[in-house]
């Protein structure tokens, strides 16, 4: 297999480089780069084209969501993981609207922050009920708004339904008689409609000599 | 013929690859930028070549109406217009440069455009203007945290500063320049940082200091091999000398800084060293000498037009022929220092007048210097804790977050007690009424200060000596010791965000209770390996709880699976909710059931359970029944 190109965006030098040690250890990863702020990010990351970036929502300056608002068009085959203290938080939903593909828990350990990113890259996405109802609420928004923007399938809304409920991806799995990975294949989907529901305007790349 | 020619000249022929590139592009907006680019590669050697793809650009962004691009050629053609000479234009540039980046509502660009900007006041010599511009800039950069634009930006404050011999705010910038500058391992920064300091300090009597800054100065501008700190650093030094009376030292260090100047063919340079020389010769009473060197730096100084100093030199050169004898020529001297003094004199009147507005500016941005202060030294304690331990950052994010609750607590009673005062006119019964919502928000801002002070604060504080004992540790005993530090931090990372959850106001019906306890359960007994299976109707009655009873009971329910993974054994838990006018929920364990002894003895755990229970006005019943049953009840507002 080829290895996943990660790069990360941290400004807590600490976590930086317990991450890059992380990432530079793991056989299947290749750390692409690493980066502190915001704004220097968005200039180098479309050059390195990673895989997937680990994403601080929280940065100095601009922070992760902007981040990924300005340059997401830009690297249309990168995922964007976002790293977070907090789960319940309204700006974790922001970025996954903006077009962040999943989240990370910053206490997670090294091996689980692998497993994952290799999710991730297989195409598998994290979510959990309190987003799920987020989600629900900004689907039927738009709806009643554009009936053209991008709809979930029958599937995919009833998977959302469930997870809204509180259910976990294994009973989930179960109860719809699909594999762990075709749920998570489908809250993949979810994000990238969500995406497309949320796009933003056309990006307006700073510029500038001095 | 000389018409083909002056076309010739206009419109030079570059028939490399990236240009047919250019040319190939369509008319756009990346065509405007990719002009400039390519017109910068001759700015040194063939500035006409360089102006007329430039002109390009601008009329090209004109066509287009594509404002980013106009301002972008500023940026690059001041550079040309300042090699020039011309200031003027130069200035009006920047000055439309300034509302465009704001529109674009490029905070960064809008302080390089202040810079620029200053840089151009101060070359016409209008210092005040240079100074509010180059304020502008350093207050953006430091309100966005840009420490290379800063470092470069409070130098500029600094220097204009020290020409309006306002030294201790020189002082104060050229000290922020240094410390952005050792901060970021710039070396230039240092060294030119220093520069200003050294200056400020010789003009308020500190020689002992200035000299040795300036010799750090001449250290750090060899080692870069930048012959422009050098000199710097030898003409201060020169001028230190002169005015400390030790006239020999500053006739050796002027000398080397002359044959440095010279090999470097920068008359500027040139001209103060020989400036120097001329005075230490003169006050040396070696007059023949000091003539010399006068007339030498009379010629440079007409040259370059620095009127200023031909205006001193002119004094200096008076002074000397009248010390030799030679009256006629002292007096052409005298009158052509009155003749130019006036003419200055008068220019400063002018520009006065200029100032008044000006200054009353930079009085308002004074008030700020003080503030500055702080936030620098906020900065300071940002960078000292970026070093520090992961366990302390912890800490420190945590009593932020809980401070930020209790201060939104805070403030929402205030709210709340100002409603009251309006209403009071209006209705007794109303106080009343609202004199019950105060007490309860009082208790609801104690519990959650009972809770940080137990939960985070004695977390907080076993990191903390977790953290002393790591630090007289021996490598055996560490490992185990930041295990722990990290057990204890994570559990604190989860009590926080239980709080957060409880406290959020977006969750608070049954409803997000109920989808949390099965998210967040179901978890748990997951990674236990325990089966499990929720009965939950389909019907939640619509009602609001508050985050009180939110957080109790999921604390309850918590810990009633943490007993089963503990203690019961179990293979399989039932959870089961039902809906009335109370909330119900049964958890039952197929497991080995309770020891009501034991539990007597240790019961700390359920202990708590019932008192979590009875804070909210609920139950809980607790029994052996094949396994174990625990039952828990809360009566639902109506």
């Amino acid at each position: 297999m080829e290895p996943i190109g990660i790069s990360i965006v941290e400004d807590l030098e600490e976590i930086r480089t317990s991450l890059e040690k992380t990432i530079r250890e793991a056989s299947d990863f290749l750390l692409l780069s690493s980066h502190n702020d915001g704004e220097q990010a968005c200039a180098d990351l479309p050059k390195y084209s990673p895989d997937i970036v680990l994403m601080d929502i929280n940065l100095p300056g601009m922070n992760g969501i902007d981040c990924i608002k300005k340059i997401k068009a830009q690297c249309p085959k990168t995922q964007f993981m976002m790293f977070t203290i907090y789960e319940d938080s309204e700006q974790v939903f922001e970025a996954l609207s903006v077009g962040a593909n999943g989240y990370l828990l910053k206490k997670t350990r090294p091996e689980q922050i692998l497993d994952a990113l290799k999710e991730l890259y297989k195409g598998g996405a994290p979510m959990t009920a309190s987003i799920a109802r987020r989600v629900v609420n900004s689907f039927q928004k738009t709806a009643a708004i554009n009936n053209e923007t991008a709809v979930l399938s029958k599937r995919e809304n009833e998977i959302l339904q469930l997870l809204s409920k509180g259910l976990l991806y294994k009973e989930i799995s179960q109860k719809l008689g699909i594999t762990f990975g075709t749920v998570r294949q489908h809250i993949h989907n979810i994000y990238e409609k969500l995406h497309v529901q949320n796009k933003t305007e056309a990006i307006n790349k700073a510029y500038g000599k001095w | 013929m000389l018409q083909v020619l002056a076309i010739m000249a206009q419109k030079p022929i570059h028939n490399d690859r990236l240009y047919q590139n250019i040319v190939r592009s369509g008319e756009d907006t990346s065509k405007a930028l990719a002009y400039l680019s390519y017109g910068s590669l001759f700015e040194n050697t063939q500035p006409d070549s360089a102006e007329y793809y430039y002109t390009k650009s601008k009329k090209l962004s004109e066509r287009l109406s594509f404002r980013r691009g106009f301002a972008v050629y500023v940026s690059y053609e001041i550079t040309l217009l300042n090699n020039k000479g011309k200031y003027r234009e130069a200035l009006e540039l920047c000055k439309q440069a300034i509302p465009i980046y704001k529109g674009l509502g490029s905070e960064k660009n809008v302080a390089i455009a202040y810079n620029n900007l200053g840089n151009e006041y101060e070359y016409l010599g209008e210092i005040r203007q240079a100074t509010s511009n180059f304020l502008s800039a350093e207050q953006i950069a430091d309100q966005i945290h840009e420490n290379a634009l800063l470092r470069t930006f409070s130098n500029n404050v600094a220097s204009v500063f020290i020409l309006l011999k306002e030294y201790d705010k020189s002082l104060f910038y050229a000290a922020k320049s240094l410390e952005v500058a050792q901060f970021l391992k710039d070396t230039f920064g240092i060294a030119s940082s220093l520069v200003n300091l050294a200056l400020c300090k010789k003009a308020t009597g500190k020689y002992l200091d200035a000299e040795q800054e300036l010799k750090e100065v001449l250290v750090l501008g060899r080692i870069l091999e930048d012959y422009s700190l050098e000199l710097d650093s030898y003409n201060n030094l020169g001028g230190l000398y002169n005015q400390i009376k030790e006239y020999s030292k500053a006739i050796e260090i002027f000398e080397t800084a002359l044959k440095i100047a010279i090999k470097n063919k920068n008359p500027g340079y040139e001209l103060i060293a020989l400036q120097g020389l001329a005075e230490s010769f003169q006050k040396k009473g070696r007059l023949a000498e000091a003539d010399q060197q006068a007339q030498k730096a009379i010629r440079i100084a007409i040259l370059i037009n620095a009127r200023q100093e031909l205006d001193e030199l002119y004094l200096r050169a008076a002074l000397i022929r009248e010390d030799l004898g030679d009256y006629k020529m002292a007096l052409f001297y005298n009158k052509e220092y009155q003749k130019l003094n006036d003419t200055l004199l008068n220019e400063k009147i002018r520009d006065n007048i200029n100032d008044m507005e000006v200054q009353y500016q930079t009085a308002t941005k004074d008030k700020a210097i003080a503030e500055q202060s702080l936030a620098l030294e906020k900065n300071k304690i940002d960078i000292r804790n970026k070093n520090m331990w992961l366990g302390i950052l912890i800490i420190g994010v945590l009593l932020f977050i809980a401070l930020t609750v209790l201060s939104f607590r805070f403030y929402r009673q205030k709210q709340a007690l100002n409603q009251q005062a309006i209403r009071t006119l209006e209705n007794e019964k109303e106080v009343i009424r609202l004199k019950s919502v105060l007490e309860g928000k009082d208790e609801e801002r104690q519990r959650i200060s009972k809770e940080m002070h137990d939960d985070l604060g004695s977390g907080l504080t076993s990191i903390l000596y977790l953290i002393d004992n790591l630090k007289e540790a021996n490598p055996g005993q560490a490992d185990g010791i930041s295990h722990k530090i990290s057990l204890t931090a994570n559990a604190l990372v989860d009590k926080m965000n239980e709080i957060i959850w409880s406290m959020n106001k977006g969750n608070d019906n049954l409803e997000d209770l109920v989808v949390y306890l099965r998210h967040s359960i179901g978890e748990l007994l997951e990674n236990a390996k325990i089966a499990y299976s929720f009965n939950i109707p389909d019907e939640i009655p619509a009602v609001r709880l508050t985050g009180e009873q939110r957080r109790n009971i999921y604390l309850v329910v918590k810990e009633a699976t943490h007993n089963i993974m503990k203690h019961a054994r179990a293979s399989y838990v039932t959870i089961d909710f039902f809906f009335s006018n109370t909330l119900r929920i049964k958890i039952h364990d197929n497991g080995k059931g309770i020891d009501m002894e034991k539990l007597r003895k240790f019961g700390n755990g359920l202990n708590n359970m019932h008192q979590r229970m009875s804070i909210i006005g609920g139950k809980l019943l607790v029994q052996a029944d094949q396994g174990s049953l625990v039952d828990l009840t809360l009566p639902l507002p109506v």
